[in-house]
């Protein structure tokens, strides 16, 4: 009995060692439209679900759209009203790719890799491709991803007087981190 | 009838019909959804400047202050009936002229606002005939309303615009400056139980994003997980029985009491809720809260 026991623990540890997904539901993403005439339209979300599967290379990330937190109160409206995010209608921005040299990660072995990911963003229901460069820190018992980006949001069907005024930045910068265990 | 020329006589009548109808008319276009003069004191302005654009009456209480623009077909009714019946009277018109000229200045600067927000591509686009009528023959009424007193006309014609402008550029930089205020300071509309919560959005989503998003919420609940997010910390009740959790990112001020707690401690928690939304990857249902404050149990 001890003995099938100590077989399952070990079982079940080392598939918790090897996982070979590892997730999180509190990756950081910031957006930063701001310019040199409004430094208002800048937020960070905390609460982002993300996921790398260690084996196929595959990325996942959600993020809540009103999560985003903004300073003021009214720049946070203005994001999330139907004219821009629409949040109410579309309420959530995803990344779905892939780490496209998955050769170059050793994910068993501590250390800092640098690699391209590729794959698709979604924003207001709009999906457009989007490859990047991404850093993952490998460490005992836990994985650290980061990038950042620009995307254009006219790509996404975002425009305006503001960006034509040089309040919004049309290619706001993107910036993830996450801790994935 | 008065004593001016007939001519001014008919043009100061043009200017008291043009004021009191084209009152009614629309004034401005967002997006197709046309507001007349009417707009503000009916409260059809801010519904729909909250629904289409997010933008809510910054101050609600004062709401009822909107009641004076009424004045403007009711002074102007009666300063004509006062200038019909040849009374020197010429305050009702200039009381009209000033709140009218004051209405037209809220209605352009509100306007040019929500270009920010995509209402349009241009301020002229927006702005209706209505707008036009109705500051046009304000203007033509102050100044004949009597004979004489360009000063006074001058000021009855101005004080409006300038009150106008200035109240709203005030508060439009107030709420450019502004930031969020304590939550633990705010009121919770709603006080509930964490996993009760949770099962709420799980079982109808739809009904409880519009009960509880952008509501400040008081929960209650055992932390079933401590997460690192980038330097600060997120506490999560978890539904066990369907994996569906809500999460609290909290403020800079709390994250310091975040940080002390521990995995089965009961806390209460007041927070912004973001609404609830199906993730794909966790195949659960998702509560998010940000600017969350930690309240003593």
């Amino acid at each position: 009995m001890k003995k099938t026991f100590l077989i399952l623990s070990l079982f079940t540890m080392s598939v918790m060692a090897f996982a070979q997904t590892k997730k999180t539901t509190s990756a950081t993403v910031s957006f930063d439209a701001t310019t040199s005439k409004d430094a208002l339209p800048r937020a960070d979300n905390k609460t982002v679900v993300g996921e790398v599967n260690t084996k196929t290379g595959e990325i996942g990330f959600e993020a809540a759209v009103n999560n985003f937190s903004f300073a003021n109160e009214m720049i946070q409206n203005h994001f999330n009203s139907e004219k821009w995010m629409n949040s109410a209608k579309f309420p959530v921005f995803t990344f779905m790719g892939k780490i496209t040299d998955l050769a170059k990660v050793k994910f068993d072995k501590p250390g800092t890799y640098i690699v391209p990911v590729s794959g698709e963003l979604t924003v207001r229901d709009v999906t457009k491709p989007l490859s990047t460069t991404a850093t993952f820190e490998v460490k005992a018992g836990s994985l650290s991803a980061s990038t950042s980006f620009s995307i254009k949001l006219a790509d996404y069907g975002i425009t305006g007087a503001p960006i034509e005024a040089g309040k919004i930045s049309p290619e706001p910068k993107i910036t993830v981190s996450a801790e994935l265990k | 009838m008065n004593k001016e020329a007939p001519s001014k006589n008919l043009v100061h009548l043009l200017a008291a019909a043009g004021l009191l109808f084209s009152f009614f008319l629309p004034w401005v276009s967002w997006d197709g959804i046309k507001l007349a003069g009417t707009g503000l004191p009916s409260g059809r302005f801010f519904t729909v400047a909250s629904s289409s654009y997010g933008l809510d009456n910054p101050y609600p209480g004062f709401s009822f202050t909107f009641n004076l623009f009424w004045l403007i077909p009711v002074f102007t009714l009666l300063a004509t009936l006062l200038y019909l019946k040849k009374k020197q009277q010429p305050l009702p018109a200039w009381i009209a002229s000033a709140l009218s000229l004051s209405l037209v200045t809220v209605y352009i600067s509100f306007s040019h606002t929500l270009l920010d927000l995509g209402a349009g591509s241009s301020l002229a686009g927006l702005l209706q005939p209505g707008l036009y009528i109705q500051a046009l023959s304000a203007f033509v009424f102050a100044l004949t309303a009597r004979q004489g007193a360009l000063l006074k006309k001058a000021f009855w014609i101005l004080v409006g615009p300038v009150f106008a402008f200035g109240t709203y550029s005030y508060i439009k930089n107030q709420l450019e400056n502004s930031t969020f205020s304590n939550t633990a300071s705010s009121k919770a509309e709603y006080t509930v139980n964490a996993i009760d919560l949770i099962r709420e959005f799980a079982g109808n989503d739809s009904a409880a994003n519009k009960k509880y998003t952008d509501k400040i919420l008081l929960v209650k609940g055992r932390v079933a997980e401590l997460e690192p997010a980038d330097s600060s910390l997120n506490v999560k009740f978890i539904d066990s029985l369907s994996g569906s959790y809500a999460i609290f990112d909290f403020q800079a001020g709390d994250v310091a009491g975040a940080k002390k707690l521990s995995v089965g401690d009961s806390v209460t928690v007041k927070a912004s809720c973001s609404g609830g939304i199906f993730s794909r990857l966790r195949k659960a249902t998702v509560i998010t809260f940000k600017r969350s404050a930690l309240i003593p149990y």
